[in-house]
């Protein structure tokens, strides 16, 4: 009777360990993309610069809109004036580009890079990590000062633009931080760096991000988002129409 | 006496003014057999050069289009495809690739560029087609090695055994990367470098894209005579359709990528194209520029046509009195008629021979010259020079109209000398 008290505890005690040291780390990844997906509707401004070896910088400037409850996403560009009123659309994982010049729609790869620039299309998605990604692996470090757990993923689909990533998140916030984006075959491919956060109406949108291409030495893109909003969109701003209207 | 000898005699009794028609008539013969030995040259040259770097003189590719949308080339489960191919004993060789957009990236510079995969090796089609300056074909079979055209290999900074890293998309379009050594470069191309790409063993451009070591992306059919693409092509298309292998419409590979994105199709659907079809774009300009020209010759030739109306109306009136000769000697209207028209065939004739020749002379005096500095034309050339190129059956075409016009313009005057009377003629006083 004594044994099995004493084996009961040692079990309890040792699934109390258990516990402490590992959270629930798909409950971590729903919290991150809870808190950046939106019940509303937003928009914003970014710069983009993207910096790259022995060129000068290019500066790009747009507005993004975001209806994350229907999946919808319009950005549209504003600088410089040669990309001026270019658009894309992107509805679910469906994205179309739209060119004023041509007055032509053409379907865009969210893997594609945005503009020229080291953010990929699909970075202007809602986070999906929980869905998109499992946790191979887990570990706790400190980035910089801040309590982080470190994440692997490995893609729970075949069609992700990154089939593996890292992800720094904070332990006191679950904010990403940092990401590692890697190749089919293992290499690392990216370094993403989420430096700053802004709250609206208790969710977060990340304002000021790096992208360092691994393979590419020295191209950097640095993108910076002000202005934003949380005022309802009317549904036509999601629309093909609306990207010519603009340019008319 | 003949009535052609007698016209013949005719037109040399006038020498300068027979020069000097001829002349009219040679000079338009001159220009379009220039301009259509160039345009005719530039294409067997653009032919002949690009079709070592296509994937076939015609190619079937398998186009894979996934519920969610997303366009891919993948030939799978081939084994219909390769049988049809098979049956049908085309005289030419078989090769099977995987091409891929890739990102090739140096230590010093980062370019975009087709990656094709094959069975390369020393006695693989690409080596018997690709004339290399570095490197063998030696080491490709199974290995990493890349082959690159020389305007690459010095846009990335490489040379023979550098390191350069390829990312591509895989063909469900996640991010791969894999290290290449380059093994091997070959003759520039110029500005068909795009076109031609890079090449490299298709197990490793299979594993970039994250293809079985079976899959590939495009069949491609070498022909022994390249210009039976077209008839072979029909030829195959038949023998699919046949066998109930589902095809897209024939048209270039631009106008096909425009339909595989349109329309809410799924699983695989096969599009076959041929060299023609994936040239008919530069065609196009050279059909133009060869339209354009026979325009030109037309105006040309109406302006020599009044020439030769009025100058026969002159003839015939300077000639009256010998027209009514010839009718009191028995000669009858048809034959008066017929000798005016054959002296304006032998006219036109004698001008559209020496335009001809002059034509082919200066095509071989352009054939002399060393070209190799015109870098980025040399897909246009053929050993660094311009092929001499004669199109005999545009030379009758030309020839056919040229003498049809002329014998219209004398037409009239020739009918008009042909309906003087006798008594008429002679009486005339001038």
């Amino acid at each position: 009777m004594k044994t099995t008290l004493l084996t009961f505890v040692l079990a309890l005690t040792l699934v109390g360990i258990a516990t402490a040291e590992d959270p629930d780390f798909h409950r971590i990844l729903l919290t991150v993309d809870r808190q950046a997906t939106f019940d509303g509707d937003t928009s914003a401004k970014m710069t983009i610069v993207s910096k790259k070896a022995g060129k000068a910088d290019n500066i790009l400037q747009a507005q993004f809109f975001r209806k994350d409850t229907q999946k919808k996403t319009v950005i549209l560009m504003l600088k410089p004036e040669v990309n001026k009123g270019q658009g894309y659309l992107e509805i679910g994982t469906n994205m179309i580009f739209y060119d004023p010049e041509s007055r032509k729609f053409s379907k865009v790869s969210t893997s594609s890079n945005f503009q020229d620039s080291n953010a990929k299309n699909s970075d202007f998605e809602p986070s999906a990590l929980a869905t998109n990604y499992s946790v191979v692996a887990s570990a706790r470090e400190a980035l910089q000062t801040k309590d982080t757990w470190v994440l692997t993923l490995a893609g729970t689909r075949d069609d992700l633009t990154y089939p593996k990533r890292k992800v720094w998140i904070e332990v006191s916030t679950n904010l990403l931080l940092k990401s590692e984006d890697y190749s089919l075959s293992d290499r690392l491919l990216r370094t993403s760096l989420y430096g700053k956060y802004v709250n609206l109406d208790g969710k977060f949108l990340a304002c000021k991000m790096r992208f360092e291409d691994n393979i590419k030495k020295g191209e950097i893109t640095d993108m910076v988002i002000e202005n934003p909003s949380t005022a309802p969109l009317p549904d036509s701003v999601f629309s093909q129409a609306f990207l010519e209207k603009v340019n008319n | 006496m003949s009535i052609a000898s007698m016209a013949l005699k005719n037109l040399s009794r006038q020498k300068r003014r027979t020069i000097l028609l001829a002349s009219a008539v040679a000079f338009g013969i001159l220009v379009i057999t220039v301009v259509n030995g160039l345009t005719g040259s530039l294409v067997t040259s653009l032919s002949a050069n690009v079709s070592n770097m296509v994937p076939g003189h015609i190619t079937v590719r398998g186009v894979e289009k996934s519920e969610k949308g997303r366009v891919s080339y993948l030939t799978k489960d081939a084994a219909v495809l390769e049988k049809v191919v098979e049956n049908l004993g085309i005289p030419g060789q078989v090769v099977k690739s995987t091409v891929s957009q890739a990102t090739l990236v140096s230590d010093s510079a980062t370019q975009y560029q087709n990656l094709t995969g094959q069975d390369l090796g020393p006695h693989s089609v690409l080596a018997s087609r690709m004339a290399l300056v570095a490197g063998s074909f030696d080491p490709f079979p199974g290995s990493n090695k890349i082959l690159l055209s020389e305007t690459m290999a010095k846009k990335l900074g490489v040379k023979l055994k550098d390191r350069i890293t390829v990312q591509s998309e895989t063909k469900t379009g996640q991010q791969n990367v894999l290290d290449f050594q380059v093994g091997a470069i070959y003759k520039d191309p110029g500005m068909a470098a795009v076109l031609a790409g890079a090449y490299a063993d298709i197990g490793i451009v299979n594993r970039l894209r994250d293809m079985t070591p079976g899959e590939y992306t495009d069949l491609g059919i070498f022909l022994n005579d390249v210009a039976t693409a077209d008839d072979w092509g029909a030829k195959i298309t038949k023998a699919l359709e046949a066998a109930q292998v589902p095809l897209w419409p024939r048209g270039t590979p631009e106008d096909l990528r425009k339909l595989y994105r349109e329309g809410s199709w799924t699983g695989t659907k096969y599009a076959l194209f041929t060299l023609n079809d994936q040239l008919s774009m530069l065609k196009g300009v050279f059909t133009a520029v060869n339209t354009v020209a026979f325009g030109i010759l037309m105006v040309l030739f109406l302006v020599i046509m009044v020439g030769i109306a009025n100058t026969y109306r002159m003839v015939i009136f300077e000639r009256t009195r010998e027209i009514g000769t010839l009718r009191a000697l028995g000669m009858q209207r048809p034959q008066i008629r017929n000798l005016f028209l054959l002296e304006a065939v032998f006219l036109a004739l004698g001008g559209i021979l020496a335009g001809f020749v002059l034509g082919v002379g200066v095509l071989w005096g352009l054939s002399w010259p060393d070209l190799s500095s015109w870098k980025d034309l040399n897909v246009l050339l053929k050993d660094n020079r311009l092929q001499l190129f004669v199109d005999l059956g545009s030379l009758l075409f030309n020839l056919v109209v040229v003498a049809g016009m002329t014998v219209l313009a004398a037409f009239l005057p020739a009918r008009k000398a042909g309906r003087l009377t006798p008594a008429e003629a002679l009486r005339a006083t001038h």
